[in-house]
């Protein structure tokens, strides 16, 4: 599982920067002279990410990942992984996106998730410190939610490893696809030739204007503002790697179309359209409770381009991630999309808080897809548009929104979830293997579709995140108003008191969830301890136990290693280093 | 003296009840009073300030 955390840090010089055994020389003097007044402006995500990874590297074993953006990515003891995701022409205003390790089922998924979350919450105040003794003194804190107040959009990614295709539809997407490499080949070449021209002509361009006093200026004001080269420079790359890359990864976008995930897309769509009335978080829509901070933003089905607008249900964005970069082709993901068992990415879920939504999340998303490649879910209802189908279902919190049919019939989501559950039940009594953990999500999730039925959704505080943050934004709004009546002071809005609610709901530490929590008013799943104990621990029986394993060895130690997540390198490539791939077990 | 040990049974019952019904009160007017101060300090939060994913 895929979590992007927004960042909130607040300059606060009161923010007293300590000395720490791994300071280096400048920040000693720097304390020792007393310049501890914080710098008034924020540091950038990117300075933020970088102190957040050095502190998650005192608390567990870390090194460094080969991605794209390779000094952006961190690998964990665990197996589990943090990114810093940004658009390229906005470096400074990027998220934290934390991976879990590869996971053998929802429970596991839910602790290792539940353990991300341990550490980035100790990380913080080591993070803060570090910051501080580089001049930017504030508080830091991390928001596990998927939209801001402005309607940005962000969130969890779920994936889940199942076949892209079968039979004759496998074959002939392979064929198609092993004829878009000579062309990205080609394309590659000419990118690279067209760039060196460009070279050439702007090393001109700036000669010329070096000529002129207002050509001169702006050549100065470039060179000496890194962040607008940095801006510039990012827009430049983004259009050039969607010009460059376009043809292939129309191509395969389409391929995809026509053969990837068929059957899951046709038999899993109406669930995905109406799960949000469980596992939805709630947002605040204007003056309106929408079940889900996501899905008003999702545009379509399957998606057509890396561009970050595009939004689909089902995100292949993870097949076509290689052509995102023409100067950072590798040929391990191109022969990697040949395989039979991929990886499914779904888009639109949200970054759950209570435990009990997100198992159910993973855990009956898991169930359905395992019915589905059974050939158990054949009658599953279509929706006519999906898109717009889970557009109403989200805008209706009383439950009662019709999804319109292939067929000419309606249901609610309510009466869909309940066919997928009746469904389930079946596959369960008629399967002999049907594990435990299969018959609690199975039990919890009968449980909540109950009560929703019977609108009983006192039962469901501190169960499910929709219901529990409308709960409290009821109770703030309340509390606001009377507050307001009683009291001369300046009040918030009510949207702006609505809109922290929602936010601060998902806050790590400090939010309103976490402050249930804390009192006992939500159901937990896991004890605390678990979730700490797989801080440190890797998931047996996984590639990340491998990966964790290897991280946990080579600590202390100084040999280069470089992590991916089916391999790594260790030593200096071209003198002598080993490639050590991370098997998959056989399934 | 039936009655005063039958009231005095329902009293120790409904003593934590009540205790955790106050305590949720209060919970719920920290959070209100803290969401109250975090909107005027900061209205229209954005956190994200240049887009998202």
């Amino acid at each position: 599982m895929e979590t992007e955390y927004a960042i909130r840090f607040v300059p606060d010089a009161s923010v007293i920067p300590t000395v720490a055994d791994d300071c280096n020389l400048e920040e000693l003097l720097r304390l020792a002279r007393g310049q501890t007044v914080a710098h008034a402006e924020h540091p950038g995500n990117d300075v933020i990410f970088e102190a957040l990874s050095k502190a998650i590297g005192r608390i567990v074993a870390t090194r460094p990942g080969n991605s794209a953006y390779g000094r952006d990515q961190i690998f964990t003891q665990n197996g589990g992984a943090f990114y810093y995701e940004s658009l390229p022409h906005c470096p400074h205003g990027g998220l934290i996106e934390g991976s879990t390790p590869e996971c053998r089922g929802p429970g596991q998924a839910l602790l290792y998730q539940r353990a991300q979350e341990a550490l980035l919450l100790e990380a913080a105040p080591v993070a803060e410190q570090i910051l501080a003794r580089g001049g930017h003194c504030g508080h830091l804190s991390l928001v596990k939610n998927s939209r801001d107040a402005e309607g940005n959009v962000f969130g969890s990614q779920e994936n889940y490893e199942v076949n892209i295709a079968r039979g004759p539809s496998l074959a002939l997407y392979r064929l198609g696809l092993a004829l878009v490499m000579p062309l990205l080949a080609v394309q590659v070449l000419l990118t690279y030739a067209f760039l060196l021209a460009l070279i050439v002509f702007m090393l001109g361009g700036v000669l010329l204007m070096l000529l002129f006093p207002s050509g001169r200026r702006w050549v100065d004001d470039m060179a000496n503002n890194d962040r607008k080269l940095d801006i510039a420079l990012g827009r430049f790359q983004l259009w050039v790697a969607v010009i460059s890359t376009w043809p292939a990864l129309t191509l395969h976008a389409g391929l995809m179309h026509l053969f990837a995930f068929r059957r899951i897309r046709r038999e899993l769509i109406a669930f995905i359209v109406s799960r949000p009335v469980v596992i939805g978080t709630g947002a605040v829509d204007g003056d309106h409770f929408v079940l889900s901070e996501k899905a008003p933003a999702t545009r379509r089905v399957m998606r057509r381009s890396i561009m970050p607008e595009d939004r689909p249900l089902f995100d292949t964005g993870n097949l076509l991630k290689m052509y995102g970069s023409p100067f950072n082709l590798q040929w391990r993901p191109l022969l990697h999309s040949f395989r039979k068992r991929q990886r499914l990415q779904l888009g639109c879920a949200d970054s759950n808080r209570a435990q009990v939504a997100e198992f159910l999340k993973l855990g009956t998303t898991a169930l359905i897809l395992d019915m589905i490649e059974e050939g158990f879910l054949k009658d599953a209802p279509r929706p006519v548009d999906p898109v717009e189908a889970l557009h109403q279902v989200v805008a209706d919190p009383n439950l009662k929104a019709p999804v319109r049919l292939r067929g000419g019939k309606t249901m609610t989501a309510l009466e869909i979830q309940r066919f997928y559950l009746e469904k389930a039940k079946e596959y369960l009594r008629q399967s002999s293997t049907a594990s435990v953990e299969a018959r609690e999500v199975v039990r919890l999730w009968e449980q909540a579709l109950d009560a929703l039925d019977a609108n009983d959704l006192g039962s469901l505080v501190g169960r499910l995140d929709w219901v529990t943050k409308r709960y409290l934004l009821e109770q703030c709004s309340e509390n606001g108003r009377a507050s307001s009546n009683s009291q001369s002071s300046e009040e918030p809005t009510r949207s702006d008191l609505l809109q922290t609610v929602a936010i601060r709901y998902h806050e790590l530490g400090d939010g309103y969830f976490a402050r249930l929590e804390k009192a006992g008013e939500t159901t937990m799943l896991l004890a605390t301890e678990e979730a700490q104990r797989a801080v440190t621990e890797a998931p047996e029986n996984t590639p990340a136990f491998l990966r964790g394993g290897l991280i946990r060895r080579q600590a202390g130690r100084d040999v280069p290693i470089v992590v991916s997540w089916d391999s790594a390198y260790i030593g200096k490539r071209l003198r002598g280093g080993k490639l050590i791939p991370f098997r998959r077990p056989r399934r | 003296m039936k009655n005063q040990t039958a009231e005095a049974k329902t009293q120790t019952l409904e003593q934590p009840i009540v205790r955790k019904v106050e305590e949720h009160a209060r919970l719920l007017e920290n959070i209100s009073a803290d969401a109250r101060e975090l909107a005027n300090r900061y209205p229209r939060e954005t956190i994200v300030p240049e887009g998202g994913e």
